[in-house]
């Protein structure tokens, strides 16, 4: 991870006093400041749309990942790279990102699980892959 | 522990602390839904102003049964107390927290306006 840990730095703990619904924006503080240079897999990431990139990688994991893991790995989440059709797959994908952006630092990542139309359910629906 | 409350809708609120790029810490609240498999929800605007670092792109399935392609984002968050990393889903409307954030934890809710959710950390040892 990128990311530094000054979290821990921070007065008070969690479960302290918060805001309502009402007043959640007011509980954000001041717009921090953009580092001068952009995160270059950031920038890379950027270079497509959503779509160019849920499509490719969807279109990467059915020709060629999909018989090599199902219907083992079921279950699990893949990050497919849709530059290389590299992939990772885990248990949960902050850690298959984590590995693939580990091996490939300029990756264009999507993220899926295997088995499974879609990584999340927001709600319960149709979920199921097997149409 | 972790202190929340149901609302006049029945919505149980807790008290979400996340971290901006700069390390600063900012305060929500986010509704509870155990229909909701991943880690957190943020809106777009939370996310601009925390500027969060974009991970990849993915689907999630909503309730309906349609899909939608979302962007998701690099964050840590402050829960029981120590920062933990999460993939924050950008979507509109109120914060979400999910079941992936909730995994490791004990949940105690009074389910009566104004009634608390109570949020407590499970003991590592297996049952």
């Amino acid at each position: 991870m990128t990311r530094r840990a000054s979290a821990k730095e921070r007065p008070g703990a969690a479960g302290g006093s918060y805001a309502y619904p009402a007043s959640m924006s007011s509980g954000v503080g001041n717009k921090p400041r953009r580092p001068a240079k952009e995160k270059e897999f950031a920038m890379t990431l950027r270079k497509y749309s959503r779509d160019e990139v849920c499509d490719r990688g969807a279109a990467i994991y059915t020709a060629q990942i999909k018989d090599l893991v199902e219907p083992q790995e079921n279950g699990k989440f893949i990050v497919i790279d849709i530059a290389s059709g590299d992939y990772e797959i885990a248990e949960d994908m902050l850690a298959a990102s984590h590995r693939l952006r580990e091996r490939r630092p300029d990756s264009v990542r999507f993220g899926g699980m295997v088995g499974y139309a879609a990584a999340y359910q927001l709600g319960w629906g149709l979920g199921r892959a097997d149409d | 522990m972790i202190r929340g409350a149901v609302d006049t809708r029945w919505q149980a609120w807790i008290p979400v602390e996340v971290a901006g790029r700069d390390g600063q810490i900012h305060s929500l609240a986010a509704v509870l839904d155990t229909g909701f498999t991943g880690h957190l929800t943020l809106p777009p605007e939370l996310i601009r102003q925390l500027d969060l670092e974009l991970e990849l792109q993915t689907e999630v399935t909503l309730a309906t049964g349609v899909r939608e392609r979302l962007d998701t984002w690099n964050g840590y968050i402050l829960w029981h107390g120590r920062p933990r990393p999460v993939h924050i889903l950008e979507t509109r409307g109120t914060p979400l927290v999910g079941m992936r954030l909730m995994e490791g934890s004990q949940l105690t809710m009074q389910i009566r306006v104004n009634g608390a959710a109570l949020i407590e950390e499970m003991d590592e040892t297996p049952p």
